[in-house]
């Protein structure tokens, strides 16, 4: 009896196994390769490292939390494809013949996802508590600007500045709030941080707390209703997993990383299931001198050192060849970008000859000395960033070939800003900048934007760029700014207080069942809406969009 | 006893305090401050909207100022609320953090001692044969491999390649559309490879205190007698020495309890499991203080407890320690 109870519990636990195995789900066997006609319906389930924290915009810090919010939130305005500025709100909008005032015409029949109507109170509000000290927002800076906001009638708002000033009509692409939901209430208590209610494409439907968000299509989204029934985001902290799962198809869309682009997923199976896109990212690394550092004041050097570094053999070997060499602050498909500037080839014998002018002489031990003193220097970089590590062990080599030492020392990111860059306390740092949609290049360039905490802590001081950078700013007409901005970029490559190393690409994979992307300037996520899977390749059966 | 129980849990009081303090002061010395990390060099933020930040978070106070804050915050058993831009309170978001990695951490525990207590035995008792050995190197290389390595085969062969598991997670996308047993059924099935890999790296250890204890105890004079009367062996090892031997077993039982519901870091974010682990790891990246410290008190709490259970289910299971 005894032994037959033993045997039945290992059967059983033998039956309990298969069955867990039997759930295993099956796989599709559907040809990707026809475009099909665009369908209702399907679900899009991407990764995210982080979880959101706040889905109220103004509020949040964190890139998953504005991705989610993309989603259920509409500015005034928006970028199109080309980076354009054009209407997302606001259905027109003119700026006065003085350049001081900005009316929008908003969009009628708009409504919030609870059915209520978006008009211009709304757009007044989320102004206001934007400004409001109250508010715990890093956002406020554009709309301090404003030196009045009118509602003129339900569905007209203008706002007025003390000059004209270029950023101004793109600030407005910031989230607008709905006012009916929180006007009275204490913002950063309030219920929308997780449940928020927009007026955009997809309506908010779950959060599952570290584990995924879920949106639904809204139905009655006023451009026209997604495609993609529902959207997914989980929250996978490591990159890993989150490449094992979508090698096992369990997500449809992530960010690839050089390696991964090239090498990881370049086999057949993996093609058969995705395909993968690249577009220029908005980023561009840099080698950056404090040219409080004597050395460093002396423009031959930094030239110089521009000669002396390979920037192609860094993209060949650390990117893989995903990214371009840069030559300013600016990439190539941007309408600011300036071609025609000196660029400064891979050439040691000029570096050399570039440092010599500048006074230094090379011992017999091939080290440069300037007066007995040798040119020894230490560059920071941020801890867990491979490629500007490995970038900057690259350049350590070139620099040791014209006979400049350096050092290389890797920092946590809190401490290097902080302790080293917060206190001015660094020779060069190998970092990057993220490349505004907008061009304005006043923060990191400006001789005033040096205190604390601010952003040219390079110390960077040329008065002609201080003046073209107001100017620029200022300048409401395009040609007229592009004049400004060309100019910049001209003495920026001439001056080179940072060496401009790359701007890389930035490569995704999305499963092949959905349709419609379009890569651009911009991205590939600017037309979401239009993106479709064909009703034979539909995976989830997700009855879409919610009705109210 | 009871004297005893006394004078312990008093002297408890001053080791929390002193824990907290520590911890307080070790976290504040961190560079870096909440809200601020991801919003460090970005040119959209001006200088007045981090002092804005800085003021409404308390961080312009000098420190001990807001350890006292903390301090009399705590002691009402009121844990604060995040820093982190969600503005929660700690203990909602501990609250939905700590169900899944006790179950996890139950289970593994479970399944530690179900193995581990007999493969030490069966080591002691077969001390030096084929088995002992290979079952040796396997606790020992299931302790040496490094838990994200064998996590990630794991994940690769059990779900990319042979796909009879999920890869990562806890539930599936349709979770909510499943029912009752279909969603035991999910859960079970995400759970099998994070309960089994978190097993495995800790059988050794309980494995070989069970071995060398149970041979430490298989030499005492009355296993010979017990032997000598004609007992059988299966008898011997079960009731005379098996239970003398499980006596360190206990200590380790208590030293488990804080670790109950401390996930670890590296294997929560490799399986995507939200539990504690996560939670603790985000906080200190992200600087927000009452929910590091939060989660330390409660700690600090757990570990102190479970000294104190060990010590006192030691006495009462072993009359030498009472008496004595």
């Amino acid at each position: 009896m005894a032994i037959i109870t033993k045997k039945r519990l290992v059967l059983l636990f033998f039956l309990c196994f298969a069955l867990l195995l039997s759930c295993g789900k099956k796989k599709d066997a559907a040809l990707y390769d026809d475009p099909g006609k665009p369908a209702y319906g399907d679900m899009i389930i991407t990764g995210s490292i982080g979880e959101p924290s706040n889905l109220i915009p103004i509020l949040a810090s964190d890139s998953s939390s504005h991705e989610i919010a993309s989603y259920i939130y509409n500015g005034l305005v928006k970028y199109d494809k080309d980076l354009n500025i054009v209407g997302d709100l606001a259905e027109s909008w003119l700026i006065s013949g003085d350049n001081l005032s900005i009316t929008f015409k908003l969009r009628k029949g708009v409504k919030w996802h609870d059915g209520r109507p978006f008009t211009a109170k709304d757009v007044m509000f989320t102004y206001k508590v934007t400004i409001d000290p109250k508010t715990p927002t890093p956002y406020s800076g554009d709309f301090k600007l404003v030196k009045k906001a009118q509602i003129l009638d339900d569905h007209t708002f203008r706002v007025t500045y003390d000059r004209p000033f270029a950023p101004a009509l793109i600030s407005w692409s910031s989230a607008i709030l709905p006012r009916h939901l929180l006007e009275g209430q204490d913002i950063t208590s309030s219920p929308l941080k997780r449940k928020p209610v927009g007026t955009g494409p997809f309506v908010f439907t779950e959060w599952v707390p570290g584990d995924r968000v879920i949106l639904t299509a809204n139905p009655e989204y006023f451009e026209s209703r997604p495609y993609i029934g529902r959207y997914m985001m989980k929250i996978i902290p490591d990159t890993a997993t989150m490449f094992l799962e979508l090698k096992n198809n369990s997500i449809d869309m992530m960010g690839l990383t050089p390696l991964q682009y090239v090498k990881q997923t370049n086999y057949p199976a993996f093609q058969r299931e995705f395909n993968r896109y690249k577009y220029l990212a908005f980023a561009y690394t840099y080698l950056g001198y404090n040219l409080k550092h004597k050395f460093f004041q002396d423009k031959r050097v930094r030239q110089a050192f521009a000669r002396a570094i390979n920037k192609k053999e860094i993209i060949d070997g650390i990117l893989l060849g995903q990214g371009i060499e840069a030559t300013g602050p600016f990439k190539p498909d941007m309408w600011a970008y300036n071609d025609n500037v000196k660029k400064f080839e891979y050439n040691p014998e000029k570096a050399l000859a570039l440092l010599k002018e500048a006074g230094f002489q090379r011992g017999p031990d091939g080290q440069m000395r300037k007066d007995g003193i040798p040119f020894e220097f230490t560059v920071l970089v941020n801890q867990g960033n491979t490629v500007r590590i490995q970038s900057a062990e690259l350049i350590q080599r070139r620099f040791s070939e014209i006979g400049v030492t350096m050092k290389i020392r890797v920092l946590e990111w809190a401490t290097l800003v902080n302790d080293f860059i917060d206190k001015r306390n660094f020779d060069a740092v190998l970092l990057g900048w993220t490349i505004p949609n907008d061009p304005d290049l006043f923060d990191i360039w400006h001789s005033s934007k040096q205190g604390p905490k601010e952003l040219n802590f390079t110390s960077y001081e040329n008065k002609e760029i201080d003046e073209l950078l107001v100017k620029a700013r200022h300048t409401m007409d395009k040609a007229g700014r592009k004049k400004y901005l060309d100019r910049i970029q001209e003495i920026l490559a001439e001056d080179q207080p940072y060496t401009f190393l790359f701007v890389p690409y930035a490569t995704v994979a999305v499963h092949r069942r959905f349709k419609g992307i379009d890569p651009g300037p911009a991205g590939i996520m600017y037309n979401f809406i239009k993106w479709y899977v064909p009703e034979n390749q539909m995976r989830y059966r997700i009855n879409a969009a919610v009705s109210r | 006893m009871l004297q005893y129980l006394a004078k312990r849990l008093f002297f408890m009081i001053p080791m929390i305090f002193g824990i907290t303090l520590v911890s307080f002061a070790v976290i504040h010395l961190v560079p870096g401050e909440p809200g601020m990390l991801e919003a460090e060099m970005n040119p959209k933020i001006t200088k007045e909207a981090r002092e804005r930040i800085r003021a409404f978070y308390g961080l312009d106070k000098p420190l001990h100022v807001q350890y006292w804050t903390w301090l009399k915050r705590i002691v009402r058993f009121d844990f604060g609320t995040s820093f982190a831009t969600d503005r929660r309170p700690v203990i909602d978001k501990i609250k939905e953090r700590l169900p899944i990695t006790i179950v996890i951490n139950l289970l593994s525990m479970g399944l530690i001692f179900i193995f581990g207590i007999p493969i030490g035995v069966y080591c002691a008792r077969y001390k030096d044969s084929i088995v002992d050995k290979l079952l040796t190197s396997f606790v020992f290389a299931g302790y040496a491999a490094p838990t994200f390595w064998v996590a990630l085969l794991t994940m690769i062969f059990f779900g990319v390649y042979l796909e009879i598991l999920p890869v990562s997670g806890i539930k599936s996308y349709d979770f909510q559309d499943m029912g009752i047993l279909g969603k035991v059924a999910d859960i079970a099935r995400h759970l099998v490879l994070p309960v089994a890999i978190s097993a495995v790296g800790s059988l050794a250890g309980i494995s070989r205190y069970m071995k060398s204890s149970l041979l430490e105890v298989l030499r005492q004079e009355y296993i010979t007698t017990a032997y000598a009367k004609g007992l059988p062996e299966k008898m011997v090892i079960r009731k005379h020495a098996l239970r003398n031997a499980l006596l360190p077993v206990i200590t380790i039982l208590g030293l488990s309890v804080p670790g109950l519901i401390g996930g670890s870091v590296i294997f929560e974010s490799i399986f995507s499991i939200p539990g504690m682990g996560q939670l603790f790891y985000f906080s200190v990246m992200a600087r927000d203080y009452p929910t590091i410290m939060g989660i330390l008190v409660i700690g600090a709490f757990l570990t102190l407890i479970g000294n104190l259970i060990a010590d006192v289910s030691y006495a009462v299971a072993d009359p030498r320690i009472r008496i004595g």
